[in-house]
C-alpha cells in the first residue's frame, strides 16, 4: 500500500524547546490515520509542517509524493484541510466564499458542493464572521470535501462542537472513505475511535507508537494497566463493575485506555 | 486565478474604492475652485484635509487589500488552497493599480482638460504620475502590509520604522553635522531623493518576494528596519551628485565663459559671537509633529552653537555672465590649512548664501560688482597663532542659468498660456502684483517678473530661484504644480519708492522671464590669509 503522507526524522525546535522530535510516520492510502496525543504533543506542529505552513528544523516530509517544502497548486488541489483555528475570509458571504475558491480546484464537484451545503445547512447569504464556530467548521469541511480530495487533513476538527455537529461531521467523513485518505489529529478519543483505522501516539513531540488498531491492542497487551486517574474512572462497562479493587477490573481496551497504557508504559520503561 | 481574486477583493472593498475615488474628485474640485489666487476660501480650506484624506485612504485601501489574505501566520485559509502566491501578489498589485491609479489618472485628466491643457501632454504627464505613485507609494505600502496581519501589527511596524528613522536622523545629525546630508537643501537633492525612492522600491520588491515566495516575515521586518536606517546613513557624496547632474544636463560638453575670482580687497577675518544654542524643546515638539528633519536640524544647531565663530569674508568678482544669464552658487567647500599644510578646518556651505547673482557693474570702467560670501567657521578649529599665516582653498559648484522665454501679460487680471510656465495670471493686491502659474509637468524653478509702465519705465526685476534641477518627478497627490511670486509696487514701510506704482498699474504690464540651466561647473580658488585669526 502506498503512503499518502510520509515523514522522516521530522524535527521542529523553538529555541531549545523541541516541539517535534525525529517523527517518522507513514499514512497508508485509503486509511483514516489518527495522530493522537495530549495538548502540546506536537500534532498541530506536524500537520503545519506537512502543509508547508511552517518549516521543519530538520527531517523531511512528503504529501501525495510531493516534498512538503515545495507544494505546488496541483498537490494542494488534491488536499483538503480543516482546522479548529482555520482563518477563513470572514468578511465573505458563504456563497461568495464558494464562488471564490471553486475555480482554484480542477476537480471541484458542484454536485458534491450542493449536497454538502444542503446537508450541512450552510446559509448562503450569511457572512462567515456571523457564523457560529460549529457552522464555520462545517463550512470548512464542505469546502474541503467538494473537490473530492485524495487526502483530507483534519486538525482538531471536533473542538468546540456539540454532539450533534460532531456526529454530522463524522458521518460525512465516513462517506468519503476509502476514496479519501484521512489524517486526523485530535485528543477527542471517542470520536477518533469511530473513525480510525491507524493510529500514531505522540507525547511531548516524540512518537510512541504507530500502526493499526489491531496492532495497537497487540502492542499494548503486555504493558501494565493504568493506575492513574484514567484507570480510576474508566469508561465503558468496566466502570460499572461492582466491588473489587481497580486491579481486578478487566483491562480497558478502548482507545482512551490503550493510549493511557502506552504513555504510562513508555514512562515505566524509562 | 487572478480574476477570481480580483472579483473577491472587489466584493469586499468596493465601498473603500468608491470613497477613495470620491476623495480624489473632491480634491481636484477643491484645487480647481481655489483658482490661481485662492478665489474660493472654502475650497482652499479643504485642500489640506483632502490631501491628507487621500493619502490616508490610499494607505488604508492597500493595507486592507493585502490583509484580506495575510501572509504572516499559520492559519490563513488561502495558504492551503491551490492558489499560487505569485497570483495572489499580482492580483493585489493589479487591484491597487485599477482601484487607485486608474481613477487618479481619469480624475486628473478631466481636471487638466477643464483647465485647457493639451490632451496628449496631459495623458503622458498624468500616466507617468499614476505610474510614479504606484511604484513609489503603492508598492512600498504593499510590502509594508505584507509583513503584518492586522491594523494593530501595522501600527506597531509603522511606529518601529518611524522610531528607527528618527533615531538614525538624530544620530547622523549629531555625529556628522551638516555632512550627514551633503545634498540637502541644494538643487541636486532630488538625486538623493530619487535614489532613496529607488532603494525603497527595490527593498519593497525584495520584501514582497521574501513574503510571497518564502513567507520570511521575520527577515522581511529586519530588512525594513535596516532600510529605514539606510535611508539616513546612505548618502550620495556631493561630488558624485554634482557630476551626475552635470552629465544629465550635458554640461560636460559646455565650456563655461564664466570666471569667479577673489576681488582685490582680499579675504578678511573677524571674530563673531557664539550663536544661541536652541533648547531641546524645539526638537521634541518637531518630533511630536512627525517632522524628523526639523528635529534633526535643532539637534545639529545645538551641537554647532556651542563655539564662537570666526567670520571669513570672501569678496568675489564674477565675469562672463551675459545680460540674459544669472549664476546660482550651489555649494562651496572651504579648506583651511596652516603654514605647514596641516588641515585645520573643512566645511561645506550650501546655496542660500548668495542667491541668484545677476550681471552688475561698479563704476564707469565696467568692473564687475563684488559679491561677498561670509563663511562662519568655529574659532576652536584654529590655533591661537599661526606662523606663516593660513591658506584658504575654496571649491565652488556653480550653475549658469539663461533666459529661455519671456512673456508679457497685463499687470491687472492678465492671463497667459506658456509652454515653459503653464498658465499664468496676475492680480493686484495692496502692495503690488501677485503672479501665479499652474503647470501640468515640470515647473520652472527659476523665473523672474518685471513690471513695466506704459512709457517703458520699470521696477527692479524680481527673482524666484530655488535651485532644483530635477526632471519631472510628479507629486503623489496634486497633478498641477503651483508657483509664482509677488512683484512689489509699494513699500508698506515707506523706505523704498518704486517707479511703477499703483497708479500706473492700469496701463502696466508684467514680463515673466523663465530661466533654464545652461551649464553646471566647478571652480577652485585659493587665498593666503597672513594674519592670525585671533
Amino acid at each position: 500500500m502506498t503512503a499518502v503522507v510520509e515523514t522522516q526524522g521530522l524535527t521542529k525546535l523553538y529555541g531549545r524547546l523541541g516541539a517535534l522530535r525525529d517523527l517518522s510516520i507513514a499514512v497508508p492510502e485509503g486509511s483514516v490515520f489518527a495522530l493522537m496525543g495530549a495538548s502540546g504533543a506536537g500534532k498541530t506542529t506536524a500537520i503545519k509542517i506537512l502543509l508547508n505552513m511552517i518549516a521543519p528544523s530538520s527531517g523531511r516530509a512528503s504529501i501525495l509524493g510531493a516534498d512538503s517544502r515545495h507544494l505546488c497548486p496541483a498537490t494542494l488541489g488534491r488536499v483538503g484541510y480543516v482546522s479548529e483555528n482555520q482563518s477563513l475570509p470572514v468578511r465573505l458571504r458563504v456563497a461568495d466564499f464558494f464562488d471564490y475558491i471553486r475555480p482554484a480546484y480542477p476537480h471541484w464537484d458542484r454536485d458534491v458542493e450542493r449536497r454538502l451545503r444542503e446537508q450541512l445547512r450552510l446559509p448562503p447569504d450569511r457572512r462567515i464572521r456571523d457564523l457560529s464556530h460549529g457552522m464555520r467548521m462545517k463550512l470548512a469541511l464542505a469546502s474541503a470535501l467538494a473537490f473530492r480530495p485524495r487526502l483530507l487533513v483534519l486538525d482538531e476538527p471536533f473542538t468546540g462542537l456539540d454532539a450533534l455537529a460532531r456526529d454530522e461531521i463524522v458521518r460525512e467523513f465516513l462517506q468519503h472513505v476509502p476514496e479519501t485518505s484521512i489524517l486526523i489529529s485530535s485528543h477527542e478519543l471517542d470520536e477518533i475511535e469511530r473513525l480510525a483505522t491507524h493510529v500514531a501516539f505522540l507525547h511531548e513531540g516524540s512518537l510512541l507508537f504507530q500502526g493499526t488498531l489491531a496492532g495497537l491492542r497487540e502492542y499494548a497487551a503486555p504493558l501494565a494497566a493504568p493506575s492513574g486517574p484514567a484507570a480510576a474512572a474508566p469508561s465503558g462497562p468496566a466502570a460499572a463493575a461492582p466491588g473489587g479493587p481497580a486491579a481486578a477490573a478487566p483491562p480497558d481496551t478502548t482507545l482512551r485506555g490503550l493510549f493511557v497504557r502506552v504513555v504510562r508504559g513508555r514512562f515505566a520503561s524509562k | 486565478m487572478i480574476p477570481h481574486i480580483l472579483r473577491k477583493d472587489w466584493r469586499l472593498l468596493w465601498p473603500l474604492v468608491v470613497l477613495l475615488t470620491a476623495i480624489q474628485v473632491a480634491l481636484e474640485w477643491a484645487v480647481y475652485k481655489s483658482g490661481f489666487f485662492g478665489e474660493s476660501a472654502d475650497a482652499g480650506a479643504l485642500l489640506r484635509p483632502l490631501t491628507l484624506a487621500l493619502l490616508s485612504g490610499m494607505a488604508a485601501l492597500v493595507v486592507a487589500l493585502v490583509q484580506e489574505d495575510p501572509v504572516p501566520g499559520v492559519e490563513q485559509d488561502w495558504l492551503i488552497r491551490p492558489i499560487r502566491r505569485r497570483d495572489m501578489l499580482l492580483a493585489k498589485a493589479l487591484f491597487a493599480l485599477l482601484a487607485i491609479c486608474v481613477p487618479m489618472l481619469i480624475v486628473n485628466f478631466v481636471h487638466a482638460q477643464i483647465m485647457g491643457f493639451s490632451a496628449a501632454v496631459s495623458l503622458a504627464a498624468l500616466s507617468w504620475k499614476a505610474l510614479y505613485a504606484f511604484l513609489c507609494l503603492i508598492v512600498p505600502l504593499l510590502a509594508l502590509a505584507s509583513m503584518t496581519r492586522n491594523m494593530g501589527e501595522l501600527a506597531v511596524m509603522g511606529a518601529a520604522l518611524m522610531v528607527v528613522y528618527a533615531l538614525s536622523l538624530g544620530l547622523a545629525a549629531m555625529a556628522l553635522g551638516p555632512d550627514h546630508c551633503p545634498t540637502c537643501d541644494s538643487g541636486v537633492s532630488w538625486l538623493q531623493h530619487f535614489a532613496a525612492h529607488i532603494g525603497v522600491l527595490v527593498a519593497s520588491v525584495v520584501i514582497l518576494w521574501l513574503q510571497y515566495r518564502h513567507r520570511r516575515t521575520g527577515l522581511s521586518r529586519k530588512l525594513a528596519l535596516a532600510g529605514a536606517a539606510a535611508l539616513v546613513f546612505v548618502q550620495m557624496p556631493w561630488s558624485t551628485a554634482f557630476s551626475l547632474q552635470q552629465w544629465l544636463d550635458g554640461s560636460a560638453r559646455v565650456v563655461t565663459p564664466v570666471a569667479v575670482q577673489i576681488a582685490k580687497e582680499g579675504v578678511t577675518v573677524s571674530t563673531g559671537k557664539a550663536r544661541h544654542a536652541p533648547g531641546t524643546r524645539g526638537a521634541t515638539s518637531a518630533l511630536l509633529r512627525g517632522d524628523v528633519d526639523e528635529a534633526a536640524n535643532y539637534l545639529q544647531q545645538r551641537v554647532g552653537a556651542r563655539q564662537a565663530a570666526v567670520i571669513v569674508d570672501v569678496p568675489l568678482q564674477i565675469r562672463g555672465v551675459a545680460s540674459d544669464e544669472l549664476l546660482l552658487f550651489d555649494r562651496s567647500e572651504a579648506d583651511f590649512t596652516d603654514g605647514r599644510g596641516r588641515s585645520l578646518y573643512h566645511g561645506a556651505h550650501v546655496a542660500e548664501w548668495l542667491g541668484p547673482v545677476v550681471p552688475a557693474v561698479e563704476g564707469s570702467d565696467g568692473t564687475p560688482a563684488v559679491v561677498h560670501q561670509k563663511l562662519s567657521v568655529p574659532s576652536g578649529a584654529f590655533p591661537r597663532s599661526t606662523q606663516g599665516g593660513l591658506r584658504l582653498e575654496l571649491k565652488y559648484s556653480v550653475t549658469l542659468m539663461h533666459s529661455i522665454a519671456q512673456y508679457p501679460l497685463a499687470a491687472l487680471s492678465g492671463v497667459v498660456r506658456t509652454k515653459e510656465a503653464g498658465i499664468c495670471a496676475t492680480q493686484a493686491d495692496r502692495d503690488g502684483i501677485r503672479l501665479r502659474c499652474k503647470k501640468l509637468t515640470l515647473a520652472p524653478f527659476c523665473y523672474s517678473a518685471t513690471v513695466y509702465a506704459a512709457d517703458g519705465t520699470h521696477n527692479p526685476e524680481v527673482f524666484n530661484c530655488g535651485p532644483d534641477y530635477r526632471p519631472y518627478l510628479p507629486a503623489m497627490t496634486n497633478a498641477l504644480s503651483f508657483f509664482g511670486l509677488s512683484i512689489p509696487t509699494r513699500d508698506p514701510a515707506g523706505q523704498v519708492s518704486y517707479t511703477v506704482g499703483a497708479a500706473e498699474l492700469e496701463q502696466a504690464h508684467v514680463v515673466l522671464k523663465v530661466y533654464a540651466v545652461r551649464t553646471h561647473f566647478t571652480q577652485a580658488l585659493a587665498a593666503e590669509i597672513p594674519q592670525s585669526l585671533r
